[in-house]
């Protein structure tokens, strides 16, 4: 399964933030996504998730038997840096509508303790409104509920970021581990991040996405490569 | 201090004038003219001020000339002509906005970024920004007055005492916070605000029905009097020296410096309103039981104001059922009212609809969050939840207007009755068609024209300017004359019609307009 943008352009106002972005992800794999603040990595996703339309260009979805299909809101999970849940629902209400509204899709269900169990939510949590949830804990709620769906797309917009240390590595563990059967694509500026968890880095920069080939590159020189092209303004000009 | 009132000007102006070019750029055709760049183009900020000056200067006046036409001489050319009931109801008038309408020192963004993000003198700017405000209540007052041709004593003791009651309660105020007294406005001193308010609105309409109305010297005395007083009140804020204590403790009670990072006023709103309670479950499944535990949960903000309407209305007409027996005038009144005044009922039911309160918070507590799922946003699911929340929004809103329907038709009864029986049905049935055709009307242009974004800030123009295309359009209906007959079948009818096209457009369209601006 790949997810194919074909010569996707938008622009705000005047200012042209994706300047016809070519690229193909397969599934498999978690791409970091890198990019100076404001060189439209949200503007990416959002235009992904539909939340935006784009001004030219198509996001397409190419199954394993060659049989290509637009990409439709379905297909995405979407796990935001803020975590945004209901907050009036306690988390096993929450995991109850969420497994009800999509049981057509759900192929493997779990009961609700298995999956509080998988992202380790104690006990005693569980049934506590999501409002009384840490930050940690809402953001772990979020990205349940979009694993649990199997999305083909996962896009991660700089989740772990505010996570304290336990529990960041606890979600990169979960990540390791869906990879196989999604396309998560990961947003983040922290480098370390990227470079530990991801199989490929890819950059945002002046409206081109690129990816940037290791080459057997020490983790270091690997590091200056992608600050390196990360500074180089004049490259697209 | 002149250095002050000039910095602080400019930095109001500057956030008017943004705002107004930013207003600009929501109107559909001008915003593809408009670019970013023209927040500095000096052409657009000349127009922008100009835009911003006549703000100010209709702000000064055109709501005190609808406040002297509306509340005092309209009120007081009904009971008697004389000027002494203008001044009789003015007085005690002035004398609730004494409580509910001085309040010159505000958690406005502006204040806090003048005093503790620019850090100007805090003493200066609290004081020139207060006399600034006063200022314009004085010149409203005094044009008023002008205007309206009072006598010379009274042009110039009518903006005075204004003045001085707001120079008073500002004093309290301030006073108020060095004895620590500030924000301690209990319960109980709450409660005896609204009975002397609820006195004085009696003795300002009440006394003139009666009769009785102070004299013009009365009023002049009584002027003379609060105005000495406000000279001191006026010397106590203008010689206060702890501004900076006294804003910090002001915004330290207000949401305002958490306004700049919205994210927690959500936070703030969601658990205030949020019932605590996990024993409210439900058993019903899917989008039922979200819905369901929804209303459990938000019982408190959803239910409470339609329950203290329709008590209103029970006290209402119950007084009026009153009158109604006791006095053969009053019900001659009421009955014509209902034989003739039925559109009166479409500005009323405007405004008990708890539709948009409703809808406020299902996005703030509910769709923010859930609309970033795709399973929230496929069109099934999207028209389903709609359908759930149409039948309880109109639920929640027939409590009161059941009431007022019944005791409608009951007034209509024991006030002499109509000669057409059928009218006793059309009186009921449109009441109630006014009721679910707002209850209709918000839902479906919530679902249409969804105005928030995810960091709840309302984008767009269209969510706006519907909602002030239908006040105007109830006070439209209002001020056209229609016999009840007439105006209840078109209401029925109408109603109907509208509700059917409405719940058209929203299967057609929600599923693509319901979703997060960004």
């Amino acid at each position: 399964m790949k997810l194919i943008i074909n010569d996707v352009w938008k622009k705000f106002d005047q200012t042209e933030v994706l300047k016809g972005i070519n690229f193909s992800f397969e599934h498999g794999k978690i791409y970091g996504l890198l990019g100076r603040n404001g060189a439209g990595k949200t503007t990416l996703f959002n235009c992904l998730n539909q939340d935006i339309n784009v001004d030219h260009g198509t996001f397409v979805l190419m199954e394993e038997d060659g049989i290509e299909k637009q990409v439709t809101i379905e297909d995405i999970g979407y796990v935001l840096s803020t975590p945004v849940v209901p907050e009036f629902l306690t988390g096993r209400e929450f995991l109850k509508f969420f497994i009800e509204v999509n049981n057509e899709v759900i192929s493997d269900a779990k009961t609700i303790d298995d999956y509080f169990d998988f992202v380790r939510i104690n006990n005693d949590d569980r049934d506590k409104l999501l409002k009384d949830y840490s930050h940690g804990m809402k953001n772990k709620m979020q990205m349940l509920i979009n694993f649990i769906i199997h999305p083909k797309i996962l896009l991660l917009d700089e989740p772990l970021t505010s996570l304290d240390v336990v529990v960041a590595e606890e979600m990169k563990q979960i990540l390791k581990g869906i990879k196989k059967d999604s396309i998560i694509i990961f947003s983040t500026h922290i480098m370390e991040l990227a470079l530990d968890l991801c199989d490929e880095i890819v950059i945002l920069h002046q409206g081109y996405l690129e990816e940037v080939k290791n080459n057997d590159l020490n983790n270091k020189e690997f590091k200056d490569k992608i600050i390196n092209a990360l500074k180089d303004d004049d490259r697209y000009a | 201090m002149l250095k002050t009132f000039y910095i602080s000007f400019r930095l109001k102006n500057t956030y008017r004038v943004n705002s107004i070019i930013y207003f600009l750029k929501q109107i559909p055709l001008i915003k593809k003219i408009i670019s970013q760049k023209l927040y500095k183009s000096k052409g657009l900020k000349i127009f922008a001020n100009i835009i911003s000056l006549l703000i100010e200067i209709a702000k000064t006046l055109i709501g005190k000339l609808i406040y002297f036409i509306v509340m005092i001489l309209l009120p007081a050319g009904y009971f008697t002509s004389t000027k002494a009931t203008s001044t009789h109801i003015l007085l005690f008038l002035s004398m609730i906005g004494m409580f509910y309408n001085s309040d010159k020192f505000k958690t406005s963004k502006d204040n806090y970024y003048a005093i503790f993000l620019l850090r100007i003198n805090a003493n200066h700017y609290a004081v020139v920004n207060y006399l600034y405000e006063i200022l314009k209540v004085f010149l409203g007052f005094l044009i008023c007055s002008i205007i309206f041709d009072f006598s010379w004593l009274l042009k110039i003791a009518i903006p005075l005492f204004v003045v001085s009651c707001k120079h008073i309660y500002n004093a309290v105020n301030v006073i108020g916070y060095k004895k620590k007294y500030m924000g301690k406005r209990t319960v109980v001193l709450n409660i005896l605000i609204s009975i002397a308010s609820l006195v004085c609105l009696l003795a300002a309409y009440g006394l003139p029905f009666l009769g009785f109305a102070l004299s013009e010297e009365a009023f002049l005395m009584i002027s003379l009097v609060v105005t000495l007083i406000g000279c001191f009140a006026a010397y106590s804020i203008v010689s206060f020296k702890e501004y900076k204590k006294f804003y910090q403790e002001l915004f330290s009670k207000s949401s305002i410096t958490t306004s700049i990072t919205s994210q927690q006023i959500i936070q703030e709103t969601v658990s205030k309103n949020i019932n605590s309670d996990t024993t409210l479950t439900s058993n019903k499944h899917g989008f039922e039981y979200l819905n369901d535990l929804f209303i459990k949960r938000h019982k408190r903000i959803l239910m409470k104001s339609a329950v203290t309407i329709s008590r209103l209305i029970v006290a209402t007409i119950v007084i009026l059922a009153v009158f109604v027996i006791m006095s053969k005038e009053v019900a001659g009144f009421v009955n014509d009212i209902l034989h003739n005044n039925l559109p009166w009922f479409l500005y009323l039911t405007y405004y008990m609809n708890r539709s948009e309160a409703i809808t406020q918070s299902m996005f703030i507590n509910c769709d923010h969050s859930l609309l970033t799922y795709a399973v929230y946003r496929k069109p099934k699911n999207i028209v389903k939840l709609f359908s759930i929340r149409l039948r309880d929004v109109i639920k929640i809103n027939l409590i009161p207007g059941s009431v007022l329907a019944v005791g409608s038709t009951l007034l209509l009864f024991i006030s002499g009755g109509s000669r057409s029986v059928g009218l006793y049905f059309l009186v009921f049935s449109s009441i109630i068609a006014m009721n679910v055709f707002f209850s209709v009307h918000r839902l479906v242009i919530y679902y249409l024209l969804q105005p928030y974004n995810i960091n709840i800030e309302s984008k767009g123009f269209m969510y706006p300017l519907i909602n002030g295309l239908t006040y105007f359009g109830c006070y439209i209906v209002m001020r056209i004359s229609l016999s009840s007959l007439v105006f209840c079948t078109i209401v029925i009818i109408g109603s109907v019609l509208y509700c059917l096209l409405s719940l058209a457009l929203v299967y057609r369209f929600a599923p693509k307009t319901f979703k997060l601006r960004m």
